[in-house]
């Protein structure tokens, strides 16, 4: 049988207790992200991705509508913009402007869905284009 | 006579897990994967067989496309048109199939599925879901090339969710 050695005791009971501490403050800060996902900034969408991405497609076109328009009336335009939007998507004002509100606190997600919504666009830019070409054939 | 059917079926789930993926190459999640199977013996079992496939290029709906193709010993066509395709390119499809063709099926995406939806049907329909599938019968004697939407009668519509 092997000797008691104090020394070598008290380390391995330092070092398991270090792991205890460990796992717990990790438990913790786990707990702590998962009450602010489903309180706080991160709240759940109520679009789908695919809804998101349609509005995004959407605004992006009205965006580039409204640039046409005076200064002066951009503002009021945007409204009026907004609610064809909202019609489209059929989507209410207030939801469109919720979500997107979420969004700007989720980067990941809305480089994403803007990617998907420029990408949806430049297709839809393409399709448009051979049409067009084809009719002037 | 021959009855004739068009079935139009939006992509199943797919992922965004990939930020890196472009919107067209996007493929489908797991969930996706394990409907798209499941609709297309549905599809099968009632009763209803697929002798054309046409799909929109983009990745999620050929994928889903081809669980269909397998189910009904189909190759699968693709048409870049039918990515973000609105109901005057799937009329544009259905107008270009050989008359020796009686249940053509079309792969697409939302809000272009749903927008047929609401042509096809008397009622709003707010959204076809992903793997939804619409099954129209065709009025008699309706060849491709006159076809309209008021030639098509919306039969049935199928979502993975009934199918649980």
């Amino acid at each position: 049988m092997g000797r008691f050695n104090f020394e070598t005791y008290i380390y391995t009971q330092t070092e398991q207790m270090k792991k205890i501490i460990w796992m717990f403050s990790y438990c913790l800060i786990a707990f702590a992200m998962s009450c602010s996902n489903s309180n706080g900034k991160y709240s759940k969408l109520e679009m789908t991705n695919e809804e998101i991405v349609n509005v995004f497609v959407q605004i992006y076109s009205v965006n580039a509508a409204n640039q046409l328009n005076d200064p002066a009336v951009r503002d009021s335009m945007a409204n009026v913009y907004m609610e064809q939007v909202s019609r489209i998507t059929g989507k209410s004002v207030m939801t469109i402007k919720s979500d997107l509100d979420k969004l700007k606190q989720m980067p990941d997600s809305l480089y994403v869905l803007q990617s998907a919504a420029l990408d949806t666009l430049r297709a839809i830019y393409e399709k448009n284009y051979y049409k067009t070409k084809e009719g002037a054939n | 006579m021959v009855d004739k059917h068009v079935f139009i079926i939006r992509h199943a789930k797919s992922s965004w897990s990939d930020p890196l993926t472009t919107d067209h190459d996007r493929p489908l999640d797991d969930r996706g994967l394990h409907d798209a199977p499941k609709m297309a013996d549905l599809l099968k079992r009632t009763g209803y067989t697929i002798d054309k496939i046409v799909s929109s290029s983009a990745n999620r709906a050929r994928t889903t496309a081809g669980f269909f193709a397998e189910v009904n010993g189909q190759e699968v066509t693709l048409e870049r048109s039918l990515y973000h395709g609105d109901p005057e390119d799937y009329l544009e499809m259905l107008s270009l199939q050989d008359d020796s063709i009686h249940n053509p099926a079309f792969f697409g995406h939302n809000p272009g599925i749903t927008h047929i939806a609401n042509i096809v049907s008397n009622d709003f329909i707010d959204n076809i879901p992903t793997c939804g599938i619409l099954v129209c019968s065709v009025k008699d004697g309706v060849k491709w090339s006159d076809i309209q939407w008021g030639d098509l009668i919306l039969k049935h519509i199928f979502t993975p969710k009934q199918n649980k």
